[in-house]
């Protein structure tokens, strides 16, 4: 009877095989960058029943880690650098593999009650920061929100209840994103970075880039108990840097010589000193061997083999010569790519040619430029100033923006203005809470279109208490990056286009009045010095009695008076009869 | 031979010119310059934070769930009210100047029942000089135009010490709203510790009666507040003044940089003895100044030194809040020649007035300097009020001794006498 459940459950187990893919994409970029996305799909189940469960190619560590929190959606990212998208265009994936600065992180989590969920949070945060070794465990409730319009569910939930799900959302602006972060993340895969594309991933070169994002994606699917967990890196690599640093002797890139510079010779002051560089005219060429410093080793095994699909991807705007030979161009979104499949043992290297930067320009700009800063910054008050610009011009901008902000940061919002009248549709604002929560300010904007709405708003700072000052107390505090949402707009003809984009402002450096930390003990006793000496003399004066000065010259005459004699006179006196 | 009825010649308006001048005086200063200043207002009493939670009733937004507001529901709901109405900021200005002008009046009240009541001898001029003494007093004027919500509290004490002087050995209603308007609208604890025993005091031999109207009435409407109407009431109103933990934000007192370097095992039982320890004033000073034969002669030094007590060492204290002590000190004439330094005193006082802007300029407006510099000041401030009410409690001493004296046929006055 055994032995026949274990060959059933050996044969479901196979039935419901989980599957992996890889996916590594290049795309040059203007001014002589390279966008690479390395993106590793698994698809598998985690079953309810803890004491069953098998993992093969879904990372058990995770597996378990999202069963016991009963996390159902979980999305992580890494970032360090920053997105330029007035060169590069829209977030790759429409932003929504990119976090903020440092880490970010939102879940979604079924639960009962909404007690029960905070604590499957803090369990989830505390178990990711072991996972990532990031200290995930600081984000605690102070710095997470509930958010109401930004983040939705995008997992199929098939036979769950719409209330015992909790979005949370937490972003730590101040965490640095490193090697230490890069390694567990491969050591998820199952090629754990020794074969495939993951062998490209190596720490000096990925964190020696201009803009660094690494993301780990679980979704529901529509199996029961199916996940798909996508990770993905997407990093920026500039080319001439790279290449000069390949080239140099040591790494250490040194300044161009003056002949090798080109320079604009139609400006007016030209001349051997002075040179005002002269826009890229050409992209570099380079290879794979050139910028991650080796080429890729062969296939990893376990990888889904789809000849449609292709393991290695080639995107610019026009077909180019490179080499080796694609095995076929197809047209995707506008864009020529290039399909390359690994073989299983052969090393694969790809040589890109030089190019003119309009077959790397992005096609479609982005849908919303955003920057958000700070203004007339005192250390006990400033404002916050926040640019949301709609490029289009035709179509008005549907956004949500959320921010998050640390408690001891005190909005006032009844200073929050803007440029132009009637374009927030909805605010939702969760004061702050000291030392509990921090302010929580999610609101809905429409853009109009070709139109800049400036927001502002003031806020006041707090000081802190001694021991919250972290020990580079005048660096400042990090404010985690707003999340902006552009929404798909219902523009009456028809559904909106496309999936929404997602997008985060820059973090913000807020510089705090800091106390004299060497003080506490003089500050203590000095202030228990003035109460005592007020408690003293009001005790004083409260208590004695009075007796007039003279009454007592009275008393005291009446007694035998002493004559006073001077010391030198009675010393000399005792001398005198010392020796008689 | 009839007596020719004799006119009195008549007197220049000076008092009704006094205060259109300082009504004046607070419109035409601009007051943005000050709003936002640390030295005037507290975080239980800025405009900017009264503002908000006007905003946050407004808007729908619980007022007393975060941290942010700790104002009294009454004054959010007048303010929030007028701005409804009026719309805009710009009646600001006259209403602070309304309620100084009130708290003048009320000033030349208390003074002329007290000359009624014999309790002082008769001065020609005394209206004159006791509503410049509130409403030219520069500490007035600059929380004033600071619209800070003590000018408020101020203005109730005073109003307060007048009802419970005038109806003297009598409970009547005026007096207890008088004195619970005062404790709900103002910030709770502080204005309590001035009122409450003043009250007391000057109502006995009802004292019992006016306790226990007074507690019924508190806790009534504070109940109500806290179920009905305002949660967090209790937390944000009441209990904030309490425990100077709560917001470490600069301020002239002793308490904030106290509780920004105190090691955290004390936290928590210097957080509510920073303010519970002012209670260790009341009942001596009431023993020793409560008494009939003094409050015949002095009833006035009991309401000053106990305001005094509580804006020298209470938490979150500021200018404004020793302006009402100072301004008190006008009441109580007969006790100024009994001062023994009190050119020390003016001179502590201005010279740390003079160095509290300059600390706020320095190290909140520029970020150079040092917050240690700003606790000095804030200590030198103390120690000059301290030495202001010491001077005051030994003067009220002195004199009572005094008086005793004389009823006793014994001559006192005049000469030297120590303490023992």
């Amino acid at each position: 009877m055994t032995l026949l459940s274990y060959i059933l459950l050996g044969l479901l187990a196979h039935v419901v095989t989980a599957s992996y893919s890889e996916l590594l994409q290049l795309s040059p970029l203007p001014y002589n960058s390279v966008l690479a996305s390395f993106t590793f799909q698994t698809n598998g189940t985690i079953s309810s029943n803890p004491d069953c469960s098998h993992y093969d190619l879904l990372p058990r560590p995770l597996g378990q880690l999202l069963q016991h929190t009963h996390t159902k959606e979980l999305h992580l990212s890494f970032l360090a650098g920053r997105w330029d998208e007035q060169k590069w265009g829209s977030l790759p994936d429409s932003g929504h593999r990119t976090g903020g600065n440092g880490v970010e992180l939102w879940a979604v989590l079924e639960a009962p009650t909404e007690a029960l969920s905070t604590t499957h949070w803090l369990e989830l945060n505390q178990a990711l920061s072991g996972l990532f070794c990031a200290s995930l465990n600081t984000l605690d409730m102070r710095r997470t929100v509930r958010p109401i319009f930004s983040f939705e569910p995008e997992g199929a939930y098939t036979g769950v209840n719409g209330s015992s799900l909790h979005v949370f959302h937490g972003a730590l602006p101040r965490e640095t994103v490193c090697t230490e972060n890069l390694t567990p993340f491969l050591k998820l895969l199952p090629c754990k970075g020794r074969a495939g594309i993951s062998a490209l991933l190596d720490g000096r070169r990925i964190f020696d880039a201009q803009f660094q994002s690494m993301s780990i994606t679980v979704l529901p699917t529509t199996d029961a108990g199916g996940v798909s967990v996508t990770q993905q890196i997407d990093v920026v690599i500039d080319v001439s840097r790279t290449l000069r640093k390949r080239a140099s002797d040591n790494g250490i890139i040194k300044p161009r010589p003056g002949e090798e510079m080109a320079c604009d010779e139609a400006k007016g002051y030209h001349n051997g000193d002075t040179c005002f560089p002269v826009e890229n005219r050409e992209n570099l060429g380079w290879s794979l061997e050139e910028i991650f410093g080796k080429s890729v080793p062969g296939r990893c095994p376990f990888a889904r083999k789809d000849a449609g699909r292709g393991d290695v991807r080639y995107v610019v705007n026009e077909k180019v010569d490179i080499e080796p030979q694609p095995f076929e161009w197809t047209e995707v979104n506008g864009r020529q790519s290039a399909h390359y499949t690994l073989k299983d043992t052969t090393p694969f290297t790809l040589l890109s040619p030089r190019h003119p930067p309009s077959l790397a320009a992005p096609p479609t700009p982005p849908p919303i430029l955003a920057s958000r800063s700070l203004t007339h910054h005192t250390p006990s008050r400033a404002g916050m100033h926040l640019t949301l610009t709609n490029p289009s011009p035709s179509t008005p901008l549907r956004i949500s923006y959320l921010e998050s902000l640390p408690w001891f940061l005190k909005p006032y919002m009844h200073t929050f203005h803007t440029s132009i009248p009637d374009v927030i549709e909805e605010m939702y604002i969760l004061p702050a809470k000291n030392r509990e929560r921090g302010t929580h300010l999610e609101m809905l904007v429409t853009i109009p279109a070709g139109r800049t709405v400036e927001v502002e708003w003031e806020f006041e700072k707090y000081i802190l208490r001694y021991t919250e000052y972290p020990p580079d107390a005048n660096r400042g505090f990090d404010i985690a990056p707003a999340v902006i949402t552009v929404l798909t707009i219902d523009t009456g003809t028809g559904t909106g286009t496309g999936t929404p984009y997602q997008m985060r402002t820059t973090s913000l450096m807020l510089t705090m009045p800091t106390p004299d930390f060497s003080m506490p003990y003089n500050v203590i006793i000095l202030t228990s010095t003035v109460l005592a000496l007020a408690f003293g003399s009001i005790f004083n004066l409260l208590v004695r009695r009075f007796v007039l000065v003279k009454d007592i010259k009275a008393a005291a005459g009446a007694g035998v008076k002493k004559p006073r004699v001077s010391v030198l006179k009675r010393l000399v006196g005792k001398l005198k009869r010392k020796k008689e | 031979m009839d007596s020719i009825p004799q006119l009195k010649p008549s007197k220049p308006p000076f008092l009704p010119l006094l205060f259109i001048a300082s009504c004046v005086l607070r419109l035409l200063i601009p007051s943005p310059l000050f709003e936002s200043r640390h030295e005037l207002s507290t975080p239980l009493t800025s405009i900017s934070r009264l503002r908000e939670c006007a905003w946050m009733w407004n808007h729908g937004v619980e007022v007393y769930d975060g941290d942010m507001c700790h104002h009294a529901p009454g004054v959010v709901l007048a303010y929030s009210a007028l701005g409804r109405i009026l719309g805009g900021r710009w009646w600001e200005s006259g209403l602070w100047a309304g309620i100084d002008i009130w708290g003048g009046w009320m000033m030349v009240k208390i003074s002329r029942s007290l000359r009624l009541q014999g309790r002082q001898r008769d001065l020609r001029g005394r209206d004159l000089v006791v509503a410049a003494a509130y409403l030219l007093n520069p500490y007035v004027v600059l929380a004033n135009l600071a619209h800070s919500s003590s000018s408020l509290t101020n203005v109730l004490q005073l109003t307060t010490l007048y009802y419970a002087l005038d109806l003297q050995h009598s409970v009547s209603c005026e007096v207890v709203l008088a004195c619970v308007g005062t404790v709900l609208m103002g910030s709770g604890f502080h204005t309590a510790l001035t009122v409450v025993p003043t009250t007391v005091m000057l109502t006995a031999p009802n004292w019992r009666l006016f306790m226990g109207f007074f507690l019924a009435a508190f806790m009534l409407a504070g109940a109500l507040i806290q179920h009905n109407v305002f949660p967090g009431y209790l937390a944000n109103v009441l209990i904030a003044p309490l425990t100077s933990n709560v917001d470490t934000s600069p301020d002239t007192g002793l308490w904030w940089y106290f509780n920004t370097q105190i090691f955290d095992a004390f936290r928590d039982f210097f957080t509510w003895v920073s303010s519970l320890h002012l209670l260790i004033y009341v009942i001596p000073l009431c023993i020793k100044f409560g008494s009939t034969e003094q409050q015949r002669q002095q009833p006035m030094i009991l309401p000053t030194a106990l305001a005094g007590i509580v804006a020298a060492f209470g938490t979150y204290p500021s200018p404004s809040h020793s302006a009402l002590p100072l301004s008190l000190l006008s009441l109580s004439p007969t006790l100024l020649p009994y001062l023994t330094h009190p050119f020390l005193t003016l001179l502590t006082l201005l010279f740390s007035s003079i160095l509290l802007p300059v600390f706020g300029e320095l190290w909140l407006g520029r970020g150079s300097g040092n917050a240690n510099f700003g606790w000095a000041v804030g200590m030198v401030w103390v120690l000059g009020q301290m030495w202001g009410i010491v001077d005051l409690v030994g003067a009220g001493v002195r004199v009572g001794w005094d008086e005793e004296g004389e009823r006793d046929g014994e001559r006192r006055r005049g000469e030297r006498a120590v303490q023992i």
